[in-house]
């Protein structure tokens, strides 16, 4: 009796999950604000998750997946746009997890900005921001993921600068929108080749119309689109810029959904890329450098937000570089893992800031799992996860991804990368805690520490709950589309553990080498590279403004329009003109209207000949 | 009433407008400007050199021109290239946001050097080691991936093997003839 | 069709008569021009409709747009005369007799 009803079932969740995301912003719109705002959003956010858990489990069980035509909305024969959703594997687990994320994030932020005026708005931001990325994952065409895109691009925007008095606020929310406006000129190129060349932006249809196809053009733009979105190295600065947003903001977007969206991208669009060796070889060795770069920049800040960013953005080169093994599956279990223990790392660091008072220097703070056992706890399970540590959730994603690294054939130097960068991953996670939860404390005294409410606890706890057993309960239940290597060395097979325990060791010594700095100036040139973030957006933020805004002015402007064309038109040919008229002048005598009475009667007699003979 | 536009119009048809009239062709936008308030030609001569100074509100000392290679530039003053975020920012200025004083000669290049844009403060580390550094890590970096390419990394493969002599008989060999061994390793 | 083709050509007709007969103000010989300019707009929206050519419908606008510069500048042209001489009198006119 249950089992035949389950597609009614199936749908009807579905639909509820997004009406209940979208009724408190509708409700906004429509009355006046509600007592107690910020309380109605997370519970609908928890409603709306527990809704979206049925259809889920429906899948882990029976393996349905659906796609639904809601409207007809636009026709431009033979082009037909119509709003639909699809719900397979990957859109259905992504929404259970980012819904719960989000409704710990939210809870969390009913603490975090209870001192915000503007609680109401912040709330309604966020929102917006979950309904677009639920936009962009249920997508079944180009159109209605483009719109999620940008949607999630101007929540970005919106929340980054949320403190906009601040300048630094306002040049991060900048660069964010700019850099991720350079990624969507990829998406758009890969939009318009679609649509010339497929007469079609529906997925299905694409999937089946370019199966033999030579789908270079479109797949180095969704790569170009990544790159922006995901922040990997070429258009990265804008994610350790965008912790200047407030830390909920920091935890929902830049850790688990919005950076994702470019992966998720190239994961839901994967067909394109898989046999084409050119585009698969591209991201390989751009997801080993982000995760290098990012993971080395992450060794020296000081700023315990930026750390966590860069984790971010090495995790995220970890999934490019799963994407360019044609492992989509493997970075999209990277990315649901990722979500929780991520995170979590950023709500500790949030409360581990607001007790001591906005104090985001690590170097200021030291001492904390004595003041704040919970907090610092749950960050030492999420760093482990981070790193890999066996049978957590890190472990069998990112573990699965190394093994497929290792038995796979390609990049030797891609494969160095991303395994240095798997050691700086244990080096940097040491150094938070070293530096935030170990030895003595570092912080002013009268620092407001408290971790009671339950506001922090209940997320952290959730939250560390997911990192505990989601990696688990992900890997038994979906099944690998593509068969996995499971015959390999033993070497081979403990690679990530290993490489994992040297970077912890070396980390010691990392921790006690930036303590002893007694000259001004540094001298230590690798120090100075990494902490600089790689000089790359010191030169790249004034090269990319200058080089442009000066051809244009010198070349465009000086010499081609002010030069060239006012010779060609106005001044040459008034220039020509001149010595003709010159000449001219001097033979008439200026009698114009004489001339103009003898024109009209030559005109008359001529017309009149015409007409009579 | 025409001895009122009378008036107006020897206002804007005189050389130096000074005092109200200076302020009362002013309000009439771009038209109450003399020819003698707009840049002109290159000077030559050092009483032009003067001149130009006084007009761009210069001293003398401080007054540039850029060179007279055909640009465009005629005798607007050469300003040093410095962003308006290099700037004292506690200083009073008259226009704090722009971080400038009324009646000050604009750079050429003003638009870009706002504060909004391109920023010319002294970098921590000298512009060109910057550079370098950055430079040098993408070109290594990439130098890398070349090597990569042509050795890449992957398991050992050995050519297939088939039992049975290579599958004689299934493909159709005499049962009675003796056929060729063909072993590329052992098991 | 060809008491359109005459009542439009005499219109231009006319309007030049007046633009080259005009005797004392320059106003005049412009505001002529611009019956001229009418009677040709006339013309090209009519001979479009006439033939059925859709292809030549959009004349009309492209002389409207030009003319409409044209007018411009004939304007311009009188308000500087009638900054320097003081009026647009074509007896003023004289500079370039000697």
């Amino acid at each position: 009796m249950f089992i035949d009803q389950l597609p009614q079932m199936f749908l009807t969740c579905l639909s509820l999950t997004m009406v209940l995301l979208i009724l408190p912003i509708i409700l906004s719109m429509v009355t006046k604000p509600l007592n107690n705002w910020p309380l109605y959003v997370k519970n609908s956010v928890k409603m709306s998750f527990f809704t979206s858990l049925i259809p889920s489990i429906i899948y882990l069980n029976t393996n349905m997946q659906s796609c639904v035509i809601y409207y007809r909305w636009m026709l431009v024969s033979p082009i037909e746009i119509n709003i639909s959703l699809q719900f397979d594997q990957y859109s259905m687990i992504f929404m259970s997890i980012a819904l719960y994320v989000t409704w710990s994030i939210l809870e969390f932020a009913m603490y975090y900005m209870h001192t915000d005026i503007l609680i109401n708005r912040f709330f309604k931001y966020l929102l917006t921001f979950l309904i677009s990325m639920m936009i962009l994952v249920t997508a079944n065409n180009m159109f209605q993921l483009f719109i999620g895109w940008e949607g999630v691009g101007i929540m970005s925007f919106l929340l980054i600068g949320w403190w906009y008095g601040r300048t630094d606020a306002n040049m991060a929310a900048m660069q964010a929108v700019i850099y991720n406006r350079v990624g969507d000129i990829g998406l758009m190129l890969a939009m318009a080749w679609l649509l010339i060349n497929m007469n079609s932006w529906d997925i299905q249809q694409l999937f089946i119309m370019t199966k033999n196809m030579d789908t270079t053009i479109p797949a180095m733009g969704l790569l170009l689109a990544a790159m922006g979105k995901s922040a990997q190295f070429g258009l990265h600065p804008w994610l350790p810029a965008a912790m200047e947003g407030p830390t909920p903001v920091s935890a929902l977007l830049h850790s688990s959904t919005m950076v994702v969206a470019g992966i998720f991208l190239l994961i839901r669009l994967h067909p394109f890329l898989e046999n084409n060796n050119k585009v698969l070889t591209a991201a390989l060795c751009l997801g080993a450098i982000t995760t290098f770069f990012t993971a080395a920049c992450a060794l020296t800040q000081n700023d315990i937000k930026k750390i966590v960013a860069f984790s971010t953005s090495s995790q995220l080169g970890l999934m490019m570089v799963a994407i360019g093994l044609n492992q989509p599956q493997l970075a999209f279990m990277h990315i649901c893992t990722h979500a929780f223990f991520k995170a979590m790392m950023f709500l500790c660091s949030g409360s581990i800031i607001h007790s001591l008072n906005d104090e985001q220097d690590i170097r200021k703070m030291g001492g904390i799992h004595k003041i704040m056992p919970m907090t610092s706890t749950c960050l030492m399970i999420g760093s482990l996860a981070l790193m890999g540590t066996p049978f957590l959730a890190g472990f069998f994603s990112k573990d699965a991804i190394i093994e497929a690294l290792n038995t796979s054939h390609l990049n030797a130097w891609a494969l160095m990368l991303t395994l240095i960068a798997t050691s700086f991953t244990a080096v940097y996670s040491l150094r938070i805690i070293y530096f935030v939860s170990m030895s003595t404390t570092r912080m002013l005294p009268l620092s407001p520490v408290n971790e009671n409410n339950p506001l922090i606890i209940n997320p952290i706890k959730r939250l560390a709950w997911g990192s505990i057993i989601a990696g688990f309960i992900l890997y038994n239940f979906i099944l690998p589309n593509k068969t996995q290597m499971m015959t390999m060395p033993m070497s081979l097979k403990l690679t990530a553990l290993i490489v994992s325990l040297l970077g912890l060791i070396i980390a010691f010594e990392l921790a006690l080498l930036t303590n002893k700095q007694i000259k001004i100036h540094p001298t230590k040139i690798l120090h100075n590279f990494s902490n600089m973030l790689g000089f790359y957006p010191h030169t790249m933020h004034r090269l990319m403004s200058k080089l442009p805004l000066m051809f244009g002015q010198i070349n465009a402007t000086q010499t081609t329009d002010q030069s060239w064309t006012e010779m060609m038109g106005p001044k040459g040919i008034a220039n020509l003109q001149l010595t003709l008229a010159q000449k001219i002048t001097h033979m008439q005598k200026g009698l114009i209207k004489t001339y103009l009475s003898i024109t009209m009667l030559s005109l008359l007699v001529i017309t009149a000949m015409i007409i009579y003979f | 009433m025409a001895a009122l536009r009378n008036r107006l119009f020897q206002t804007l048809l005189r050389k130096n407008v000074t005092g109200i009239t200076s302020f009362l062709s002013s309000a009439r936008a771009a038209s109450g400007v003399s020819k003698s308030m707009l840049p002109g030609p290159y000077p030559k001569t050092p009483e032009e050199r003067a001149a130009a100074a006084k007009k761009y509100n210069m001293r003398v000392e401080d007054y540039e021109p850029y060179p007279d290679d055909g640009m465009g530039y005629g005798d607007y003053p050469k300003l040093p290239d410095k962003s308006q975020q290099e700037r004292d920012p506690w200083y009073l200025w008259d226009h704090p946001d722009l971080r400038r004083n009324w009646g000050e000669p604009m750079h050429w290049h003003f638009d870009m050097y706002i504060r909004n844009r391109v920023d010319t403060s002294p970098s921590p580390v000298p512009w060109n080691k910057m550079c370098m550094q950055l430079f040098g890590f993408i070109g290594v970096m990439l130098f890398m991936f070349w090597l990569g390419e042509k050795f890449p990394a992957y398991q050992p493969v050995a050519p297939k093997q088939y039992p049975y002599n290579n599958l004689y008989l299934e493909r159709g060999g005499d049962p009675n003839k003796e056929p060729e061994e063909v072993k590329h390793y052992e098991i | 069709m060809t008491h359109i083709l005459f009542t439009i050509s005499t219109a231009f007709m006319l309007g030049l008569t007046g633009l080259t007969f005009h005797r004392t103000h320059l106003l005049s010989a412009l505001l002529c021009l611009e019956g001229m300019m009418l009677s040709l707009f006339i013309a090209l929206a009519m001979w479009s409709t006439q033939n059925d050519m859709m292809i030549f419908s959009s004349s009309p606008l492209l002389l409207l747009a030009l003319s409409a510069c044209e007018a411009g500048l004939g304007l311009s042209l009188l308000v500087a005369t009638s900054r320097t001489h003081g009026s647009d009198h074509l007896q003023n006119l004289n500079l370039l007799q000697c």
